[in-house]
């Protein structure tokens, strides 16, 4: 898959995973390994630049005597999931363009 | 590898970056293997979960450099870090590095010293022509009315020949001064 546009899908899946329930770093690589390709050093750069934009807050909570660290989607951050299934509507009657031609031949 | 040989060998890997880059680093693997341990991992397998050392190093020379640095909740911007060698030698070379700043300052002073002083020499040349001219009403013979109004013209002309040399002159060092003030901004600015 093309770089950039994996670079984009996982940027969209990891506030997925955070989107009905705040998440940790753990859980999110574990949420979005089935569908993506995706490791705990992939994350990290995920997580900050996501972090950057104000698409995520992040806060500490304790768990088990030491601090987890929890991301929380802002409202910025629902709106990338909002304008992600407006572009799929888009990725899809493009899509029907490119395959169409194969379809007439057949 | 167990935690303690990862987060050694992490700590080495970003021991180049800032303290608080490289704490998010720490904090992070730190936090993920212990999440997998809790998550029925030993601590050998939590860290090879996480991929080889290599991968990682990998990773971390890709993004750290394009990653600001933030605190939590915070804007901070991230500062330019002068390494403490650099102020120690700036401070013991003073006195070598501050007489030569002098010495360039005052060679350039020299520089416009001299052009001011060619155009005063014009102007004395000029001044000292159009005096000439009606001294020869006071010459007491023909003689010396041709020198004077021949000296005369000649400073007038000299003048006017240097005015053209000088302004030249002056144009060329103010395109220098631009050239070393863009300079100078651009390698503070740069660092």
């Amino acid at each position: 898959m093309d770089v950039q546009l994996k670079r984009g899908l996982l940027d969209v899946c990891v506030l997925a995973a955070i989107k009905n329930q705040d998440s940790y770093g753990y859980q999110i690589v574990k949420d979005v390994r089935p569908f993506m390709t995706i490791s705990e050093s992939t994350l990290y750069p995920i997580l900050r630049r996501l972090e950057a934009a104000e698409l995520l807050t992040v806060y500490s909570v304790e768990h088990n005597g030491r601090l987890r660290k929890y991301y929380h989607i802002t409202p910025k951050g629902l709106n990338r999931l909002q304008l992600f299934r407006e572009e799929w509507q888009e990725m899809t009657e493009i899509y029907r363009f490119v395959t169409r031609e194969e379809q007439t031949d057949e | 590898m167990n935690k303690k040989e990862f987060m050694t060998e992490l700590r080495r890997m970003t021991a180049q970056m800032p303290q608080e880059e490289a704490n998010q680093y720490t904090l992070y693997y730190s936090e993920m293997i212990e999440d997998a341990m809790e998550d029925g991992s030993s601590e050998e397998e939590a860290v090879a979960l996480l991929g080889g050392m290599d991968e990682i190093a990998a990773y971390i020379r890709e993004n750290h450099s394009q990653i600001p640095v933030q605190l939590q909740n915070t804007d901070t911007v991230p500062r330019k870090q002068v390494p403490v060698w650099a102020i120690v030698l700036i401070i013991l070379g003073f006195p070598v590095w501050f007489s030569l700043l002098c010495t360039l300052l005052s060679l350039y002073v020299v520089g416009w010293a001299l052009i001011v002083s060619l155009y005063s020499v014009m102007i004395s040349l000029v001044a000292a022509g159009i005096v000439m001219l009606p001294a020869c009403f006071a010459a007491a013979n023909t003689g010396m009315v041709m020198l004077l109004i021949g000296c005369g013209l000649f400073m007038i002309g000299l003048a006017v020949m240097m005015a053209v040399g000088v302004t030249v002159l002056a144009w060329l060092y103010v395109r220098f001064t631009i050239w070393l003030v863009r300079k100078t901004v651009a390698m503070i600015g740069g660092k």
